[in-house]
């Protein structure tokens, strides 16, 4: 497997007391595999997502990345494993004004690398690739929703990644445009065999993940059993013929 | 069709005159039973013929008073014992058909129906809805003829609620063509050329991204 997620717990301070965010959390995400977890606001899911992505160090349980210890890696070896390995997108999160957006997918290559024609050929083959060529040299801030979430995605295959992380990618879309975001990261994860994780607060949004998890409060409601679509409605065991006929 | 059996059934519970009978079925189950004087004498020939119930009165002009007979019994109970399947019958929706039928020219037009779609769909749920408000549930004791009702009710407008579910999806589907400029069969234009190119570009990237080693690590300058 390639991420293993193992027995995670997370805790955020609050004036209150403490806020528990993952409270013994594990899963794993082969490549190939498209996983998909759903929950309410605030149930941990951008928590674990960050936690997965090395961001954010747990209080205690390990996250395993292809056999090695994500957590007890120093933040400099740790950074440069993420940059080529693990891509992540942020739904809604801040795009600094200015940039184009073939420059906005180009940054993470030239991280680490001076070669700003190679960059910029990758940039718009990624961009091709996920049919927003036409936005290339367009300013961020003139995208709509769907052809922003787009140009993320984008960005997060410009560097190549193995592992995918995506927070609600589809949540601020219409219905349509939630399915072609889906079945895009399905293909990154059937035909790039790319290990996917992606949330939503919505279970119907997750099309094609299999399996679909729910977490709430920082649990998964069952981690024996997890929920899969097409399963949400669990059958009720079959009725014994009617008492009548024993 | 299930009219046979709710005749049956309620001719079980009493004998009656059969013009009251659709009256009551709709006053028990909801509007989705209006069964029309012309099909329930129909039914009740039927049923007759078969022997399943006979008239037991003479009145005037139409009204003969039936009764359930022995092998009526019989029938009631076999069908009781039958396994009920979900009794769906995928929709041949002619709204479909016109937008499948529609060209680019006429999308605005498909647009105004699929709204008037979804106006509808939504009326007649609140319709039911306020039917079913009216049925009594406050007080001690539950009466379950009023259950049974609110059951049948709820049934209703959860299917219209789905036929309103599609009805938007489809106001959203012509919302996408009207305004991106989708190919259109028999069209052939630049966008077809551009969705290969990005679909070879994918082919491209996803088979380099497939093929790569655990062992060899990305290389930023590469190619």
């Amino acid at each position: 497997m390639l991420l293993h997620v193992e027995r995670v717990t997370k805790r955020y301070p609050r004036p209150t007391g403490e806020k528990i965010a993952l409270d013994d959390v594990s899963l794993t995400v082969d490549r190939g595999q498209i996983l998909g977890i759903f929950g309410p606001s605030g149930s941990g899911k951008s928590t674990l997502l960050r936690v997965a992505a090395g961001l954010l160090s747990p209080d205690s349980g390990s996250v395993i990345y292809n056999g090695e210890r994500l957590d007890s890696m120093s933040s400099t070896e740790r950074s440069r494993f993420r940059r080529r390995e693990i891509a992540c997108v942020w739904s809604g999160a801040l795009i600094p004004d200015g940039l184009s957006v073939v420059d906005h997918v180009a940054v993470p290559l030239l991280i680490d690398s001076r070669d700003h024609r190679a960059a910029e050929r990758r940039a718009r083959e990624a961009l091709l690739a996920c049919e927003v060529e036409h936005c290339s040299d367009l300013q961020m801030e003139a995208l709509s929703d769907g052809e922003r979430e787009r140009a993320s995605i984008a960005r997060a295959l410009a560097t190549e990644p193995r592992l995918l992380l995506a927070d609600g990618p589809a949540s601020r879309l219409s219905l349509i445009e939630q399915e072609q975001i889906m079945v895009l990261l399905a293909s990154l994860a059937e035909d790039a065999k790319v290990a996917v994780l992606v949330t939503d607060s919505n279970a119907d949004a997750l099309l094609r993940c299999d399996p679909v998890l729910y977490l709430n409060e920082g649990k998964f409601a069952s981690s024996a059993q997890p929920v899969q679509l097409g399963r949400v409605y669990p059958f009720p065991a079959r009725p014994a013929q009617s008492a009548a006929d024993a | 069709m299930s009219a046979k059996h709710a005749v049956l059934g309620l001719l079980q519970q009493r004998a009656a005159y059969p013009y009251e009978l659709g009256d009551r079925l709709q006053a028990r189950l909801g509007p989705a039973w209006a069964i029309n004087s012309g099909q329930l004498s129909q039914t009740i020939k039927v049923l007759e013929r078969e022997g399943l119930i006979e008239q037991v009165a003479r009145g005037r002009g139409d009204r003969n008073v039936f009764a359930i007979t022995e092998s009526g019994t019989r029938e009631l109970e076999r069908w009781w014992d039958e396994d009920e399947a979900p009794e769906i019958r995928l929709l041949r929706r002619s709204l479909l058909l016109k937008l499948a039928l529609a060209g680019p020219d006429q999308l605005k037009d498909a647009l105004g129906q699929v709204e008037r779609y979804e106006h509808r769909c939504a009326e007649r749920i609140k319709a039911i809805m306020e039917t079913r408000d009216r049925v009594p549930l406050d007080g001690i004791q539950v009466r379950a003829e009023d259950m049974v009702l609110r059951m049948g009710l709820s049934g209703d407008i959860y299917q219209l609620e789905a036929e309103l579910k599609w009805a938007r999806y489809a106001h959203q589907v012509v919302m996408w063509l009207l305004e991106r400029g989708a190919v259109w069969p028999e069209r052939s234009t630049g966008s077809a050329k551009q969705v290969e190119a990005s679909r070879d570009a994918r082919e491209e990237l996803f088979g380099r991204m497939a093929a790569r080693d655990r062992d060899q690590p990305f290389d930023p300058e590469g190619r």
